[in-house]
């Protein structure tokens, strides 16, 4: 059936009732259904602040500990575990969550959109941030919390020296949480790139999207290196594959590499969305458009690639030669351009405008004071002989509060008082936010400044107790009371956001008169955001328009009309922002919850060493993903759809590159960079890492590898011959059989794929005796995993081609599992010829 | 409804010059890794070791790279106007200063120790 015309308009009132009834979550314990991105995206914000409280009184203990040298308040293990969660819950549960929370509540209302790409993706990544975090904060309660300190450096955490189950719920219960930080990131790229107002083009977008957009590609790429080492220590701990003991070919530093791939552009991940606030917020109180659009763009891209050099600066005392050091201490002084860039960009902006100062714009302020002395301390640490004198000493800890609390947490409260009017509909108390402001800004330097200073006295990172006679009492009580102040003002900053949600004066749209695209929704944002989808022509609509609210209310923007109970809203093309289709939306469903506590399962089943329940919630949470597709697609093409203003638009599903091929590419990529980090991981213990050499290596093999290499292959070229034949489907009767037949042979080769690597596996000999065995069964395992998704995917594309899903202008589905199979062969010929080439060199 | 002002190319084009410094940058890291495992800094080849003439050609190569294509860049932002194209002639020229920048430390430093 093709529908031409729109059922008539009802009124402004009509319509949000007619909107409202499809896009609305019920209460109750219909509440768990949700997949609204404000809902989610608030959740994702609450929860943060939860975990925020949880670490910062873990952080009063550990002043509390040292405040004074003869301190008796806490056991060293009990020390160990409360410092090493502060970190780990600030970092994994508190940072990274709130952006995502953010960049999920906020993105769609700030493009023009309805909803994000993926709303079950972002539920479900809310539910594993959940879980993950609520496993952590049970194992801190029972006793049981990792106590290696938040990076975890082996062979501390390695089981000879961490033989409980301590370690083992830092590395399952992080990697569950960044389950959902490659969701976010890949819901975040694909609808910032596809799913804005018509007519935003990139250089028309709100300078907060291209910064998330560089901070998503920076998740995407700089979450896998850690996810990858917490499955690697995993496996040695459990099953003793020796990647990181020495002993046995294996190499320490291997996980600081690891770890720091990920650790230090994480601070930048930390740091860019926050920029982006500033940005988004200072010319507003600026009273003009930010200064060097185009060069800001440029400095995000810049930092987002220099953030990920630097990471042997976290390494500078292991022994590294001096070129070395040079390269990475070039790096980390230059990384410091961009973000000066961003600096005298802000402050062009205020000079050149008529400033007005509230809430907001004290912490901007704040931050300015905060960020650029950490700034410039990370100037002097970048200098490697300096860095080797303060190294792992309370200066470091000085050091990063500086950059993280200036650089993250006093913008996020600026942000969270600039747009909670729009969460809420209210406005601020004044007096209150700026006295937890001072309280805030007083006590932080009071901790951190003095703290410097404990660091130059000598004072290491971690200890529990110190003699008197060291003289870093009174630094260290100083930095304690400055503790405690600055933990007024935040528990001044929750009271005041609670009086203010509660009782704070109702206020209609657009509270500091705005330009975005975010203030022109009702306040409260209804679940819909836009009753009519704008058109955008410059960078700040709403300045240029300001009656553009009540135009949308009334209907005289895109998609004004609802129908069929869809939830819609429109996809363009990534650069110019012309229209290519009607996203239509999933909805509310209790999928995400279930697939989160399968997920769980599969975890909990791992930390118990219970494998079978492992193996239980695996199988689960692959069914439950399976369960979400019958809804998405559809079984009958629509044709072109009006969407209001006289044009219309295929359903997203009638195009060749939908978002969900998008997602499954950006999938990819994150997929690439946990494969490179294991080829890196594989060259390096073979090559560079001090090891004996390995008492065995594969003898032959080369019989499965071609099985396997060729299986791959073939399956790739059936999964794009699927594709090519589906846009004839229906032209003759042998396209009939040959489609079938071409996803029949991607599945039986996938299915050979898989059978060759066990055996190729089964043939690698001491996975446990030495770190080349271990390599090479890694590199087997990740080929056999893909194959193994690789026939689900493929028999799921046979499946969709029966159900009626699979069309001449319906072939997205069969494109995604192509895409999907042509990574796979790379990948596995990639794998297999680094197995052989290792046994070569081990053989030598 | 839409203007087509903003072509994909520049899409591509904006990370483009970071993208030949990374692999330049990890390419750097890697050979003197290697190099120093597999003694390459003490084969001589020509007035400097084996490894110093790699490292110093990786670099070499990768800043006529980069730099080629940030004055490609900039000739055609000088052409057709438009912020994106600024971006992108801004993004490869800085990131022709951050490759001559990083690497340049291969032409005097001690390689091993």
């Amino acid at each position: 059936m093709n529908e031409r015309a729109p059922p008539a308009g009802t009124g402004a009132v009509g319509r949000h009732k007619a909107l409202h009834a499809i896009w609305h979550t019920p209460g109750g314990l219909g509440r768990l259904s949700a997949v609204n991105h404000s809902i989610v995206g608030m959740r994702f914000i609450v929860t943060a602040c939860i975990f925020f409280a949880i670490g910062g009184l873990l952080a009063m203990l550990v002043r509390a500990q040292l405040s004074t040298s003869h301190s008796a308040f806490m056991a060293p293990d009990t020390y160990n575990q409360v410092f090493t969660m502060h970190g780990t819950v600030m970092m994994f549960l508190f940072a990274i969550p709130m952006i995502e929370g953010f960049a999920i509540y906020m993105l769609p209302k700030l493009l023009g959109a309805r909803d994000l790409a993926f709303p079950r993706l972002s539920a479900f990544g809310y539910w594993c941030y959940l879980f993950g975090g609520a496993m952590l904060i049970a194992a801190l309660l029972l006793g049981l919390a990792p106590n290696s300190g938040w990076f975890m450096y082996t062979p501390l955490s390695s089981r000879p020296y961490s033989p409980g189950v301590n370690a083992d719920v830092w590395l399952l219960g992080v990697t569950f949480v960044e389950i959902s930080a490659v969701c976010a990131a890949v819901e975040i790229i694909v609808t910032i790139l596809k799913l804005r107002a018509p007519g935003m083009s990139l250089d028309r977008m709100p300078i907060l999207a291209w910064y998330l957009l560089v901070t998503a590609f920076m998740m995407l790429v700089g979450f896998p290196p850690l996810i990858l080492a917490s499955i690697l220590l995993e496996v040695e701990r459990a099953f003793d594959l020796p990647f990181f003991d020495p002993l046995r070919g294996g190499d320490p530093l291997l996980w600081q590499h690891l770890f720091w791939l990920f650790g230090h552009p994480e601070v930048y991940i930390i740091f860019i969305p926050a920029a982006g606030m500033i940005s988004t917020i200072l010319p507003v109180f600026a009273g003009r458009d930010l200064m060097g659009y185009a060069w800001i763009v440029a400095s995000i891209v810049a930092l987002g690639f220099l953030s990920f050099g630097l990471w042997v600066h976290h390494m500078f005392v292991v022994g590294i030669p001096h070129l070395g050091l040079a390269f990475f201490s070039a790096a980390s002084l230059l990384v410091v351009v961009p973000t000066a860039v961003q600096i005298f960009a802000w402050i062009g902006t205020l000079a050149t405008g008529r400033p007005r100062f509230s809430v907001p714009m004290l912490y901007i302020m704040g931050f300015f004071a905060v960020f650029v002395i950490g700034g410039l301390t990370g100037v002097m640490v970048a200098v490697a002989p300096f860095n080797w004198q303060v190294h792992d000493t309370h200066f470091i800890v000085a050091h990063l509060h500086y950059v993280l609390i200036g650089g993250f947490v006093f913008p996020a409260l600026g942000a969270i008082y600039y747009w909670l009017p729009l969460a809420t509909g209210r406005t601020v108390r004044y007096p209150l936010g700026t006295a937890a402001f001072w309280l805030i800004f007083i006590g932080f330097n009071a901790t951190f400044l003095v703290m410097h200073l404990t660091g130059l006295l000598g004072m290491p990172r971690r200890i529990y107790a110190y003699a008197p006679a060291m003289g870093w009492d009174w630094p260290n009580l100083a930095s304690s009371i400055g503790s405690f102040v600055m933990a007024i003002g935040f528990a001044l900053v929750a009271v005041d956001m609670i009086l203010q949600a509660r009782f704070g004066r109702k206020r209609r749209r657009n509270h500091w008169a705005a330009g975005t695209l975010e203030w022109a929704t009702p306040t409260p944002v209804p679940a819909y955001n836009f009753a009519s989808l704008p058109a955008v022509a410059t960078r700040t609509p709403l300045r240029e328009s300001p009656d553009l609210p009540v135009a949308l209310a009334r209907g005289a923007g895109y998609l004004a009309t609802a129908r069929h109970g869809w939830q819609e809203t429109l996809c363009v093309d990534m650069t110019s922002g012309a229209v290519e289709s009607v996203a239509v939306l999933p909805k509310r469903t209790y999928l995400p919850l279930y697939t989160a506590l399968a997920t769980g399962l599969f975890f909990m089943g791992l930390l118990f060493k219970a494998y079978l329940i492992a193996v239980v919630g695996f199988a689960l949470a692959v069914a439950l993903l399976l369960a979400w597709t019958p809804s998405s697609g559809s079984r009958q093409d629509w044709g072109r759809l009006p969407i209001g203003q006289g044009h219309d638009a295929p359903p997203h599903w009638q195009t060749p590159r939908p978002p969900s091929w998008w997602a499954m590419a950006f999938t990819l990529g994150a997929d690439a960079a946990l494969f490179a980090s294991l080829a890196f991981g594989a060259i390096y213990l073979a090559t560079v890492a001090p090891g004996r050499r390995p008492p065995q290596v594969l003898a032959d093999g080369l019989p499965e590898s071609l099985t396997a290499g060729i299986a791959l292959a073939v399956a790739a070229m059936a999964g794009y011959l699927a594709v090519h034949l589906a846009r004839r489907a229906g032209t003759s009767a042998a396209v009939a059989i040959a489609l079938p037949a071409s996803l029949a042979v991607a599945l039986a080769a996938h299915a050979t794929a898989m059978v060759a690597l066990v055996l190729l596996g089964a043939a690698i000999p001491g996975w446990t005796a030495h770190a080349h065995g271990a390599s090479s069964a890694a590199l087997v395992g990740y080929a056999l995993l893909h194959a193994g998704i690789g026939t689900l995917l493929a028999g799921f594309g046979a499946w969709r081609y029966l159900a009626g899903y699979v069309a001449a202008a319906r072939t997205s589905d069969l494109g995604i599992g192509a895409l999907f199979h042509a990574y796979t062969a790379v990948t596995g010929a990639v794998a297999l010829l680094l197995v052989h080439a290792l046994a070569a060199g081990g053989a030598r | 409804m839409t203007r087509q002002g903003t072509a994909p190319l520049d899409l591509v084009l904006l990370p483009m010059g970071y993208v030949v410094w990374s692999i330049a940058f990890v390419a750097l890291y890697g050979v003197q890794g290697l190099g120093c495992a597999n003694g390459w800094h003490e084969v001589a080849a020509g007035p400097a070791s084996l490894l110093r003439v790699l490292l110093i050609a990786i670099w070499l190569v990768s800043l006529a790279v980069v730099a080629a294509l940030a004055a490609w860049t900039l000739r055609r932002a000088m052409r057709e106007p438009g912020m994106m194209r600024r971006a992108v002639a801004a993004t490869t020229a800085t990131a022709a200063v951050a490759a001559l920048w990083t690497g340049a430390p291969t032409v005097a430093l001690a390689l091993c120790n």
